[in-house]
């Protein structure tokens, strides 16, 4: 699990990279979108602009006919003069004088004006703006073509195009370029991660950008999070070493005496004592691997709380602390409180423990105390001895796995007593808290919280 | 005890445990037909004529649960169920599927054959009457369930609740050996763990108990097993003649 080899499909997603091709499509778009929508409004009001422009001079340059002619009617002198001024250039000018076409702009050709009187109409394929004055019996129709605004709005919209297409490539370029550089730690910190994974326990990954910021913080959590799990692993290594080596004794036992029953020389007085020396062997190891168990259970099991009357429950534990060591003084102080919701096995092998404990550390003619208490939020339930206590310096420890202080060396047990406590009081929500005094005793206590 | 030897199936794959099994259910007087998986343990249990069956939790073909289910469905035959799995949740599902009793490996044989004779006594309807019984009668011991006392012939006992219980499970299953752990499961109703005699200790003081009325043989130690409650105390029954 620790040490797998990277697989091919790992490599082949760093070497894709998503993530910044999707950045830089989304830049590049957003950057043509923004320079293509700007440039669509500056064409659209160049477009009105120049419709208005187009109307205004058609709408003069017909008035300028009409003024011109209107005094006596076209004469040969104002027709000069219409000829002069308009006619030359680009609007296509009919006038009429009672209804009838008296003179025409050669533009025009032989057409002649139908349509709409005013606005912009087609003719022939082009567009244009068409005026229609009228004064007494004359009028004026005039065409202004719309075909040089509409090819200034054209070369716009192809500029337009280019443009548009231009910043899409350098927004896409500039935003690829960004996420790359954003996205380089990110690289640089999956890299560590996969080197990680083939190191050996203890690795971690390097500091990649600035602390502070967001993926300098991200490093930071995944390096709390690989010193939690590098914990957990030592401690479930070690236990797993040391249960493995607290079972060599006994093998060495079992080992022994079958290859010794095997021979076949042994008296029966003999063979006996190998039997029950292989006997108390497997009770030891049964007993171990029960202890462990226990431990995983206290991890996996989901408590199913009942309600539990304190009192009774206290004096059958108390009597049976007492049936088995005789030699102390084992005493009930009246419970305050009067019943929990818990579930009662794991409280019952948890605080079991802690008697247990007790028991074995006081010596003959002392006193074990037992009760339980009422806080506002919590149900207090300890036990109390008149032991040898625990040393400051070992406190923090005895609740680790097979530790064994200096009062404890030579005893029987697994060294998995207090440990199992712990766990299965955690297990409830509770806490394990020991309070000792080398000389004064130790207090236990399993700090039950109300309604938990 | 001249009586027909009990017939047990067991439906167990290891053939390892099997062995085991078998040769000392043949010692202890069972015959032992065994079957390596649920199907076929299922089939016989069927067509056969069994007193018990002792079951395997884990078979390669169906769960052991499920072919509890489906013995149970079939007759109401004990079931032990064995297994390797032993937290409380898993013991609770055994007996839910209608197993009568459960083991968790590893167990000592004797353990096996305690609890299957305890099991076939059970289910033969003397046990059934006896467990209704709120007075108790073996030989000179009387223990009432209802006024919380118990006398050797008419002579008060103080006992604590603990012992009291004790006493009673014994006396409920008299002539039964009953074993340390079927013992703590009956009277304290959970395991302390640990390596604790709690047991042993609390038999000491009945029996210091008991001797002070003049019954120091009732419990009788079975040597690696455990214990038995006896009506036939060949010291009480003396003095009772002498009276």
């Amino acid at each position: 699990m620790s040490t797998a080899p990277t697989p091919a499909s790992e490599l082949r997603e760093r070497r894709l990279g998503s993530l910044s091709r999707r950045l830089a499509t989304q830049a590049g778009l957003a950057t043509a979108g923004m320079v293509i929508g700007a440039s669509l409004l500056v064409s659209i009001f160049t477009a009105i602009h120049q419709y208005t422009t187009v109307s205004a001079n058609a709408l003069s340059t017909a008035q300028l006919v009409l003024d011109t002619l209107s005094p006596g009617g076209p004469t040969s002198a104002t027709v000069q003069a219409v000829k002069h001024d308009v006619l030359r250039s680009d609007p296509q000018v009919w006038i009429y004088r009672n209804g009838q076409v008296v003179l025409q702009s050669t533009n025009t050709g032989s057409r002649v004006p139908t349509g709409a009187r005013n606005g912009i109409s087609l003719a022939d394929g082009f567009p244009y703006v068409r005026v229609d004055l009228t004064h007494q019996n004359l009028a004026v129709v005039l065409d202004y073509p719309l075909a040089s605004a509409i090819s200034l709005v054209e070369d716009l919209l192809l500029g337009i195009a280019t443009i548009g297409l231009a910043a899409a490539v350098g927004g896409g370029a500039f935003g690829y370029v960004a996420a790359r550089r954003m996205l380089k730690p990110v690289e640089a910190l999956t890299e560590a991660a996969m080197e990680l994974r083939r190191s050996p326990a203890g690795a971690k990954l390097p500091e990649l950008s600035d602390p502070q910021d967001e993926i300098g913080r991200l490093g930071r959590v995944l390096n709390n999070l690989i010193s939690d799990l590098d914990l957990q692993r030592q401690r479930d290594r070690m236990l797993l070493a040391e249960a493995a080596h607290q079972l060599r004794t006994p093998l060495q036992i079992m080992q022994g005496n079958a290859a010794l029953l095997a021979e076949g020389t042994l008296d029966a007085q003999e063979a006996q004592e190998s039997l029950s020396a292989m006997q108390q062997a497997l009770a030891g190891m049964t007993g171990l691997t029960n202890d462990l168990l226990t431990l995983e259970s206290a991890r996996t099991r989901r408590p199913e709380p009942e309600p539990l009357a304190l009192g009774p429950w206290l004096e059958g534990l108390r009597e049976d602390a007492q049936a088995l060591a005789p030699q102390l003084k084992v005493t009930l102080l009246p419970p305050s409180a009067q019943t929990v919701r818990v579930d009662v096995q794991i409280l019952t092998r948890a605080y079991w423990a802690l008697l247990e404990n007790a028991l074995h550390y006081t010596p003959a003619g002392g006193r074990v105390t037992l009760g339980a208490s009422l806080l506002p939020d919590a149900v207090e339930i300890y036990v109390r001895d008149t032991g040898p206590g625990i040393d400051k310096d070992e406190l923090p420890f005895v609740t680790e796995r097979f530790f064994r202080g200096r009062h404890g060396r030579g005893m029987k047990g697994t060294g998995l007593g207090l440990p199992i406590a712990k766990a299965l009081a955690e297990s409830l929500q509770a806490t394990l808290a020991l309070r000792s005094a080398p000389g004064s005793g130790t207090t236990a206590t399993i700090r039950l919280p109300r309604d938990a | 005890m001249q009586q027909p030897e009990p017939n047990l199936l067991l439906i167990e794959d290891d053939p390892a445990v099997a062995r085991l099994v078998t040769i000392e259910m043949r010692h202890a007087g069972f015959t032992v037909a065994h079957q390596p998986t649920g199907r076929a343990g299922l089939t016989e249990a069927a067509q056969g004529q069994y007193d018990a069956v002792i079951l395997d939790l884990t078979l390669p073909d169906i769960d052991g649960l499920e072919v509890c289910r489906a013995l149970r469905a079939l007759s109401d035959i004990p079931i032990l169920m064995l297994t390797a799995r032993g937290s409380l949740p898993e013991r609770v599902e055994g007996l839910d599927a209608g197993a009568d009793d459960y083991l968790v490996k590893p167990f000592a044989p004797a353990e096996l054959v305690a609890r299957l004779r305890a099991l076939l006594r059970r289910s033969g309807h003397q046990g059934e009457h006896e467990r209704a019984q709120a007075v108790l009668d073996v030989g000179q011991l009387h223990v009432d369930t209802l006024r919380w006392e118990v006398s050797f012939q008419g002579e008060l006992l103080s006992l604590t609740r603990r012992e009291f219980e004790l006493l009673r499970c014994l006396a409920l299953n008299q002539e039964t050996v009953l074993t340390r752990d079927m013992l703590l499961e009956r009277v304290w109703g959970f395991h302390y763990g640990g390596q604790s005699n709690i047991v042993d200790v609390y038999i000491g003081y009945l029996r210091q108990k008991l001797t002070a009325v003049g019954a120091p043989k009732l419990i009788e130690t079975v040597r690696g097993v455990g214990y038995r409650l006896r009506a036939q105390d060949d010291h009480g029954v003396a003095e009772a003649q002498a009276e």
